[in-house]
């Protein structure tokens, strides 16, 4: 069975957003019966994850961390993936990085160096939050609609989707989600959110197989 | 198409919220799209200021 | 032609400022590897002194209203 590493560091209000929803993911690639390896907190550090990777080959990553369009960070924003260190590290993955702008030089380095996808984006990552949810991703219902998009994408991923497919479901509920802000009148400043989910839809990007699947 | 008909076109397809935001200064004067429809719609002298900034712009 | 580009680029800051400015204070992104959420004032502020970030909150919302021209962004 695939193995699937999760990196997920925690340590400021905006990653734990995202360890937050990608929890169910972890949950997820467990219950299908993958080998998964959960590498959260403190132990998304780049000497634990550049060993995990090492030994166990795993043929599905997920990153959430900071990132720039070189680099993927883990705990304490240490950078774990660069293009100058160690692109090759990603070799024979699919991987899909929730880090700022990585798909921009590290995601064709990483193809270069022999990973089969690299899932990504090549701008800055948005995320929306609702000011009366108090730090508390469970109930923030803006927050939900950019991370949505993101848990749609990596559990097609585990559903054995191909990449091509995966984004695809996961830009359709990004275009859904703009078209919610467009139209509600639940909460009054949804309008003002869309332009940076927008920039979300248009940064989500493939490098590599488009065609590629974990097995 | 002329300028006005781009801009007529894509007025029409503006989410109704859009409508109230912002989508050119002028003389340091904020404008809607719908401060701009009016003004392009009577040929006012704003309206074809507004028209040539959007088409500067890359709106139209 | 240098001067053409700046003042256009001086027109685009100008209009997305005064799109934030639309924006209720409440409004909250955390946007780049700034690990915070900013709110309104905090963007307008990015964007006003040119940093990456603000430069970066410009061009999305330029990307943004040109999309309505290209039809991406169906109104309903």
């Amino acid at each position: 069975m695939a193995c699937v590493l999760f990196s997920r560091p925690n340590d400021d209000i905006t990653l734990s957003y995202l360890f937050y929803y990608s929890k169910e993911l972890v949950s997820e690639s467990n219950n299908l019966g993958y080998k998964t390896i959960n590498k959260e907190g403190k132990e998304a550090n780049k000497e634990i994850i550049i060993s995990v990777i090492k030994k166990q080959n795993p043929e599905l990553i997920m990153f959430n961390g900071h990132g720039s369009p070189t680099e993927i960070c883990g705990d304490n924003e240490e950078v774990i993936i660069s293009v100058e260190e160690n692109p090759e590290i990603l070799k024979d993955s699919i991987v899909y990085s929730l880090s700022c702008s990585s798909a921009f030089k590290l995601g064709p380095k990483s193809i270069e160096n022999g990973a089969i996808s690299f899932i990504g984006y090549d701008f800055e990552f948005a995320l929306g939050k609702d000011s009366e949810s108090e730090a508390s991703p469970r109930h923030d219902k803006i927050a939900k609609l950019f991370l949505e998009p993101s848990n749609i994408l990596f559990s097609s991923l585990l559903n054995k989707r191909s990449v091509k497919d995966s984004v695809a479901k996961a830009k359709k509920k990004m275009e859904d989600n703009i078209n919610y802000l467009h139209t509600t009148d639940r909460f009054p400043e949804a309008i003002y959110y869309a332009p940076f989910l927008f920039s979300n839809y248009l940064g989500l990007v493939v490098h590599g197989d488009k065609e590629a699947s974990i097995n | 198409m002329e300028l006005k008909e781009e801009f007529f076109k894509v007025y029409a397809n503006l989410p109704i919220e859009e409508r109230n935001n912002v989508v050119v200064v002028i003389d340091k004067q904020p404008i809607s799209w719908n401060i701009a429809y009016l003004e392009i719609k009577n040929y006012t002298k704003l309206g074809q200021q507004i028209l040539k900034t959007l088409k500067d712009l890359g709106i139209l | 032609m240098n001067e053409k580009n700046k003042e256009l680029e001086e027109i685009r800051k100008e209009l997305v400022i005064e799109r934030l400015r639309q924006a209720p204070p409440t409004v909250k992104i955390a946007f780049g590897s700034l690990n915070e959420f900013m709110n309104r004032d905090e963007l307008i502020d990015q964007v006003q002194k040119e940093t990456d970030i603000g430069k970066r909150i410009v061009k999305l919302q330029i990307e943004y209203l040109r999309a309505f021209k290209k039809g991406m962004l169906q109104g309903v």
